[in-house]
Formats: C-alpha cells, sequence, structure tokens
C-alpha cells in the first residue's frame, strides 16, 4: 500500500518538473507542430501534381503501356464475399463481375450460355444435362471441371460438412447430381421446377475453395480479386483466362464505396469516380456538362404503392379502384423520372417474353370517378399512413406528390419515413402497416417477380390472397417451356391490374452517369454492373 | 493531493458508466425495431439462408442470454462477432482504429497550429494601440475579418463544411483528391494528401472554438488586478502577455482541447462518411444502421472507453497544470 502510493505520487512530481518549464515546453512545442507542418506538407505539394495526372489524363489518348482503369461508385458496402452468403443485390452487381454460374443473362434478361456452352432439357423435364465450356479457367488458373460445378451446388446445399444447413433454397428442386468426365454435368431434379435455369447464376467456385471464399473470393468471371478493405472498396483485375477473347478491356476495376451521394457525385464531376448511378436533379446538372454521359436504361424494377388488404379499408376494391384513379401517374414520371415506363401491374416490359401489354391504363387518372367510388364504398372521408423507407429519397418525393392528388380527392394520407433496416422488419416481414412505397429489385424470372402474390408467401406484405393467382402460379411453375409458361404469367399479370393490390406506378428508370472516356457499358434487366465490355474510348 | 483512494473511485466509477452504457445499449436494441439478419440478406432473403445465419450467429437464444454472453465474453478480452460481417468485432475495430487515430492526431495538431497563434494574434491585435495608425488599420481590419470567419465557421455543420472544402479545393482549385481515402501502408505520401480535406473540416470549428476561448480568457485574464500590478511595474503588454497572462488564460483552453481530442478520437460519423474513410465514425454507422448489436456494443464500448479514460487524463492534467488546484 505504501509503496504504491509512492510510486503513484512519484509520477505526477516528475511529470510536473516538466510542464512546470513552461517555457521551455512551449517553446518545444511550436517546435513539433512546426515540425509536424513541415513533414506534412513537403510529400503533398510534389505529388499534388503527378497523382493528379490521371483525371486530366483521360482527355489524352491512353497509351498501352498504361493500365487501363476504372472506378465505379457504388451506395453501399459489400455484406460478404463469400458468393453463396450473401443476397444483398447492391453485393452481386459488384460480384457478378468477379463470379459466374453455369448460365448468364443478356440485355433483355434471356438465359445465355456461360460456364455451360450448351444444355439440353429431358422431355420430362426433370434432367438437365449441360456440357461445360473448354477452356473457362478458374483465377488460380485451374480448369473449370465438373466436379467443382457439383462441389459448389452441394455447398449451397449444405452438404460439404461447413455449414449445417443449406444456405440456399434454390436447388431444392434438385435431387441428385452427376458428372461424366472430361465435361457433362446432370442435373436430376425431384420435380418440375421451371425457373432453375435462371437461377444457375450461382456462382460457381473451385471445389474446396468454400472457407477460403470469404477472405479470397476465387470464380472464373472476367475479373478476379486484388484486395477489398470494409468502407473503402474492392478491386479487381483483369483475369487473362477469361473465355471470351479480348475481354474484359480494362486492366483494373475499382468498385468504391460512397456512402454520401454530395461528396460521390462531386468526385464523378472530378473524375475520380468513372460510373455512378444518379438521381434526376444530378442528372440534370450534368446534361450541361461535358465529359460526362448519362445513361437512362429500364431497369425492371417495379415501383409500387402497395396497399395492405389486412387494413380495413384496403379491403375494398372499390377504394383501392379510387385510389388507383386518384393518382395521376404520368405526371409523376414526368416530375421525378422522365422516360420511364408506366405500369399497371407488377410486370415491366423490359422482360418481353413475358410481359402483358396495354394494362397501365386500367383505372386511368379520374379524380371524379375516384371520389364517386369512395362514396360508394362509405370510404369518402378516408385517411391512412404509408411507410416509406427514408433512405430512398426517390420514394419519398413519390409519396409527396401522391400525397398531394389523393388531397384532391378529400383522402388524407400521413407519410411516415422509416429507415430501410426497420421498414425489412416492420413492412416487409411484419406486416405492420396500412400501406407503403418501394421499388422491387429486378428479376430475371416470372416466377420470381409474380411469386410474391402467391397467398402463401413470406414476404407477401400486401396481404394479397386470390386462389385463382396461387393455381395460376402453380401451373407456372409446372413447365419449363417459355412459350407454354408465359399465357399463365400474363393473365396472373391480368388480374393484378384489375385487382390491384397495389398501385404499380412505374419501372424506374435508371439513370447511370459514365465518364466520357469509357465505353461499352451495357445494362441488364437485374442489378448488375457488368465491366467485362467496358473500354476505354 | 491526488491520492490512490480518489484514484481507484474514479477508476471504478469509469467502469460502471462503461458498464452502464452497453446495458443503455442493449435495452435500446430491444426496443427499436429491426433485425440484423434481414437488415444483411435485404429485399431478396433466402429463407434457407436466413434460417443458417440466425443459428450460425446464435440468435436463436434470448437476448438477455446474449448479453450476459457478451458480457462474460468482454472479461475474457473478446468483443463477440459482428452479426453482419460475421467476423471478431475486436479485428473490425483494430482495422478501423488507425484511420481514427490518424485523422484525429491530424486536426489535433491543426488545431494547435492554428488555434492557439490565431487567438494570440487576435489578442494582441486588440490591445495595441498608440501605433502607426496605417499598420492599425490593417490589422484592425484583417482582426475583424479574422473575427467573422471564427463566427461563421462556429455555425456552419460539418456535413456542409466539408462539402465546401470539396467543391472548393477539388472541383475549382483541383489541388486535392475529394474521395478515395489511401490507408497508410498503402502509400503513406498519398495518405497524408488525402487526410487533408478531412482533418480540416473537423478541425476548422474547433480552430473557431480555440481561439474565442483563448481570447475571452486573455481579455479576463487582462482585467485581473495582478495584470494590473505587472503593467504598472513596467512590463510592456507583451511582457505581462507572456509572464503572467497567457499561463493562466490557458488552463481553460487545456479544457476545450482535452475535449476535442477526445471528441476525434471518437470518430466523426459524418466527415468519415463524406470522404469514404473506413474509420470508428463509420464502422458505427454501418452498425447502427445494420442492427448489428455485437459491433454497435464494440464499437461504444470504445469510444466510452476513451472518453472516460481522456477525462480522467484531463482531470490529472489540471492537477499538474495548475498547483493551485492540488491545494484545494
Amino acid at each position: 500500500m505504501l509503496s504504491s502510493s509512492v510510486a503513484a505520487s512519484a509520477i505526477p512530481t516528475s511529470l510536473l518538473r516538466v510542464i512546470n518549464n513552461v517555457h521551455k515546453a512551449r517553446l518545444f512545442c511550436a517546435l513539433v507542430i512546426v515540425i509536424a507542418l513541415l513533414g506534412a506538407c513537403t510529400p503533398q505539394s510534389p505529388s499534388v501534381l503527378p497523382s493528379s495526372q490521371p483525371s486530366s489524363a483521360s482527355s489524352t489518348v491512353a497509351t498501352v503501356s498504361q493500365p487501363k482503369k476504372a472506378v465505379v461508385g457504388i451506395p453501399q458496402d459489400l455484406d460478404s464475399l463469400d458468393p453463396h452468403l450473401s443476397t444483398a443485390t447492391g453485393t452481386q452487381e459488384v460480384m457478378f463481375n468477379i463470379f459466374t454460374g453455369l448460365v448468364n443473362t443478356d440485355v433483355r434478361g434471356a438465359i445465355v450460355p456461360e460456364l455451360a456452352e450448351s444444355w439440353t432439357i429431358s422431355e420430362d423435364q426433370l434432367t438437365y444435362t449441360f456440357i461445360l465450356r473448354q477452356g473457362a479457367v478458374f483465377h488460380n488458373g485451374d480448369p473449370v471441371r465438373p466436379q467443382d460445378v457439383v462441389y459448389s451446388y452441394q455447398r449451397l446445399r449444405g452438404q460439404t460438412g461447413e455449414h449445417d444447413s443449406r444456405l440456399s433454397s434454390a436447388l431444392d428442386a434438385v435431387g441428385e447430381i452427376s458428372f461424366t468426365l472430361p465435361n457433362v454435368v446432370s442435373l436430376h431434379l425431384t420435380r418440375v421446377d421451371s425457373s432453375l435455369l435462371g437461377k444457375l447464376l450461382l456462382p460457381i467456385i473451385p471445389e474446396g475453395s468454400g472457407p477460403e471464399q470469404k477472405d479470397h473470393p476465387i470464380g472464373a468471371g472476367p475479373f478476379s480479386f486484388l484486395s477489398y478493405t470494409p468502407g473503402v472498396g474492392i478491386r479487381m483485375v483483369k483475369h487473362q483466362g477469361y473465355y471470351l477473347p479480348g475481354q474484359p478491356y480494362l486492366d483494373e476495376v475499382v468498385f468504391r464505396i460512397c456512402l454520401d451521394s454530395n461528396a460521390a457525385f462531386l468526385a464523378l464531376q472530378n473524375g475520380e469516380i468513372d460510373i455512378l448511378n444518379v438521381t434526376k436533379e444530378q442528372r440534370d446538372v450534368l446534361l450541361n456538362r461535358a465529359g460526362i454521359e448519362v445513361l437512362a436504361t429500364p431497369q425492371n424494377m417495379p415501383q409500387l404503392m402497395a396497399f395492405n388488404l389486412g387494413y380495413e379499408p384496403f379491403a375494398d376494391i372499390r377504394v383501392r379502384q379510387a385510389v388507383n384513379h386518384a393518382i395521376n401517374k404520368d405526371l409523376i414520371i414526368q416530375m421525378l423520372a422522365p422516360g420511364s415506363q408506366k405500369l399497371g401491374t407488377n410486370f415491366c416490359e423490359v422482360m418481353e417474353f413475358y410481359a402483358a401489354r396495354g394494362l397501365e391504363d386500367t383505372y386511368p387518372y379520374d379524380p371524379q370517378k375516384a371520389r364517386e367510388l369512395l362514396e360508394e364504398a362509405g370510404y369518402s372521408n378516408l385517411s391512412f399512413t404509408l411507410r416509406v423507407p427514408s433512405e430512398y429519397i426517390f420514394h419519398l418525393e413519390t409519396a409527396q406528390l401522391i400525397q398531394m392528388q389523393l388531397n384532391q380527392v378529400g383522402v388524407h394520407m400521413t407519410i411516415d419515413p422509416i429507415p430501410f433496416d426497420t421498414w425489412l422488419d416492420q413492412v416487409y416481414t411484419g406486416f405492420n402497416h396500412q400501406a407503403t412505397l418501394i421499388g422491387l429489385t429486378g428479376k430475371l424470372d416470372p416466377d420470381a417477380i409474380l411469386g410474391r402474390f402467391a397467398s402463401n408467401h413470406r414476404n407477401n406484405f400486401m396481404q394479397y390472397h386470390n386462389p385463382e393467382v396461387d393455381e395460376l402460379l402453380q401451373m407456372g411453375r409446372g413447365t419449363a417451356i417459355e412459350a407454354e409458361r408465359a399465357p399463365y404469367y400474363k393473365e396472373i399479370q391480368t388480374i393484378l391490374a384489375e385487382e390491384v393490390p397495389a398501385v404499380f406506378i412505374m419501372d424506374i428508370t435508371l439513370y447511370r452517369a459514365v465518364n466520357s472516356r469509357l465505353t461499352g457499358l451495357l445494362t441488364y434487366p437485374i442489378g448488375y454492373i457488368d465491366m467485362k465490355t467496358v473500354d476505354l474510348r | 493531493m491526488i491520492s490512490l483512494r480518489s484514484l481507484w473511485s474514479r477508476l471504478l466509477s469509469a467502469l460502471l458508466t462503461l458498464f452502464v452504457v452497453s446495458l443503455i445499449i442493449f435495452v435500446i436494441f430491444q426496443i427499436i425495431p429491426g433485425d440484423a439478419v434481414l437488415s444483411r440478406l435485404g429485399l431478396d432473403a433466402d429463407p434457407a439462408l436466413e434460417a443458417l445465419l440466425r443459428e450460425e450467429l446464435h440468435l436463436n437464444v434470448p437476448p438477455w442470454q446474449r448479453y450476459l454472453l457478451w458480457l462474460s465474453g468482454l472479461f475474457q478480452g473478446d468483443l463477440g462477432n459482428s452479426l453482419r460481417f460475421s467476423r471478431p468485432v475486436s479485428a473490425m475495430i483494430k482495422d478501423s482504429l488507425p484511420n481514427t487515430v490518424a485523422l484525429a492526431t491530424f486536426s489535433f495538431v491543426e488545431v494547435l497550429a492554428l488555434g492557439l497563434p490565431l487567438g494570440l494574434w487576435l489578442y494582441t491585435a486588440e490591445q495595441e494601440s498608440g501605433r502607426a495608425s496605417f499598420l492599425r488599420f490593417w490589422r484592425r481590419l484583417a482582426g475583424t475579418l479574422l473575427t467573422v470567419m471564427v463566427q461563421l465557421l462556429l455555425a456552419i455543420p460539418v456535413f456542409a463544411l466539408a462539402i465546401i472544402l470539396m467543391l472548393v479545393f477539388g472541383i475549382w482549385l483541383q489541388l486535392l483528391p475529394i474521395s478515395g481515402y489511401v490507408a497508410y501502408n498503402v502509400n503513406f505520401p498519398l495518405f497524408l494528401r488525402s487526410l487533408i480535406l478531412p482533418s480540416l473540416a473537423i478541425s476548422l470549428p474547433s480552430v473557431a472554438m480555440v481561439v474565442r476561448y483563448l481570447l475571452t480568457s486573455l481579455r479576463e485574464q487582462g482585467n485581473q488586478t495582478y495584470a494590473r500590478t505587472a503593467r504598472s511595474k513596467g512590463l510592456s503588454e507583451e511582457q505581462t502577455l507572456k509572464r503572467h497572462l497567457l499561463r493562466n488564460a490557458l488552463i481553460p483552453v487545456l479544457t476545450i482541447l482535452g475535449v476535442i481530442l477526445i471528441n476525434t478520437l471518437g470518430g466523426s460519423i459524418v466527415v468519415e462518411a463524406a470522404f469514404g474513410i473506413p474509420g470508428i465514425g463509420q464502422l458505427l454507422n454501418t452498425a447502427i444502421r445494420g442492427r448489428d448489436l455485437p459491433l454497435v456494443q464494440g464499437v461504444s464500448f470504445y469510444i466510452a472507453l476513451v472518453v472516460t479514460m481522456g477525462y480522467l487524463l484531463l482531470d490529472l492534467l489540471y492537477l499538474v497544470v495548475d498547483p493551485r488546484m492540488k491545494r484545494e
């Protein structure tokens, strides 16, 4: 006790002596500051010029020796590098550059060969046989073999011992998976699964590489993983062994995480970021600016104001029709996203094989009709609350326009902005809302798009129950032949357009700003920033 | 006199604070809506993967059990695993810490290098009289301008300041990068360069604060009787300032400097997000948005630690700097 108190008091007195000499200490501090500042400044001034060169060099023609590099700004961090452990669209649109599946999608949403060169489907639609592409190799140099396909699918089904249960329900219809060397893989189904082919974009990884994927992802895509810094971004370099001749054209691609959209927009204008999704206001700014182009493309993302049919007024179809009549979709599109496709059902025309056309004016803008219907239903003083994810300014602005339009027919709508994470829990899973406004991410398969209207769908947040739709969905799942499937889905679209469990507003046009030094960027009906076709101009 | 007992009781109360902080966060997380797995998987969550993650992250046990588990892990130095990233929380903090410490150090040096000289200069400019009137006029003008700047900097929100700095130095002057933080171990000169704007965004309001405090404090000391005595015994204004006023005036400023350092070490959510710096603030931001309780607990544990220990050190430093306090 005594010795420790002596020690404790000894430290302050020695410290005291030092600090008592304030004059000396002050001089010393000043010296330290000056030295620190000098040290900080000297490396800056010479490096200002050379390192700002890449952005200024954008106007000049790049020489062959210079590595070709592009920077893409993304609004959120990746949830996992392991391709089998992430489902977030924001992660997939990046990782599709590193991982490929047996098949891929083209710009129209059609399924095209990727690691599988071709495939055949048996008469009973229960056996899928894939011929693997000759010469496809993983980033580690190993060829893509049938065993790798089997391993990847078994891992997804939780059969490799790495996880206790399955990682995905995508392959639930698949029973046995067999292969014949050198290049044939067969999937034997226990029941017909019409959407199977679309699910086979699932990443193929080298046999046994599962546990390493979360730290060092290895796939067979056009770019191979270089480094990842959480909160900063991911860097990838050209995969020399990619099977398409010449592709990818770029040597390096950086996906940079930009949490602050204003700062990201400044970085785009400054040439630090080459590709960035922008808002309409930002697009308008860029229209008068040379050097940056803005692509406007449909993104297969239906925006809808969804009713909760469990909330009494909305159980009455006349109320839902009235709200539809009261909303001027053309005006909303014109003000918020010019060029967007107006919708009348939960299906975008960009999926041309399955889209039923001419449904967008089933309940045209007609405030008078809206008032009559509300009166008839006994809800002329209808008021309700709309829960909107607050991160999405676009949805909030849409909600404000709707609020004004509904006001004109005597409907009082309150907007309740909530964080998206809360929305997922409260609205999407808990159905704790009266109405909500959201955009649904693009899907390749009609069942994935319309399946959410099934009575037993776990995210049936509209609480929509229609036995006829359930049955049509079942029939659609019963055949994998496009021509046979399409009528069922068109029928469902027609029913939805008439019963309006939501106000289907638009397929939100995506504004993607691209620095003019780049060319060749394609857009897809799913979240996919495909960098393999991008080159310097 | 700092007795050992008072030091112990201070430490004990600091520990208690840490515990209460963790308890409050835990309770808040039980009340606010949101779910870590749902927010990790998003709109297109696969039910199979969701079930697997709930199992692997032990989310199927009651919350209070998880809290007790977390507490017992804490005593063994284990902060648990992040729900969103499936990585140890301590490793994630360790990755973010150098960036925040670098930013804080940079900002603090700027605060010292700009704040103290400017404050002093403003005071002397104020005191000046009887010199050549031409020089006096310019000093006065500069002083007024500086005062206006200080007021502005005190009022402006940090996010706006960040955007203004980007506009001026990044877009108009094209001098400095506005995004693309470079880690210190990747390229050191570029790392320093990428820290200039963010550190300014953090330090400028603090510089203004230090200037204000120093100025007020100097004025106050200048009106004291001992200052009058010093002047009347024939010391010049400069000598009075150097020998007597400054040391006394610096005591309240020391508090402000300490608070500034403690605050910056806790990370800045706004500045780190604007400039894409993966520091403590950004980690906390991601954690809260993703309802990642272990990560929030870990980061706030760190921040609470910095704050409690920082104030403890500050108090000790007081006793050293101002011997009068020791006697009380």
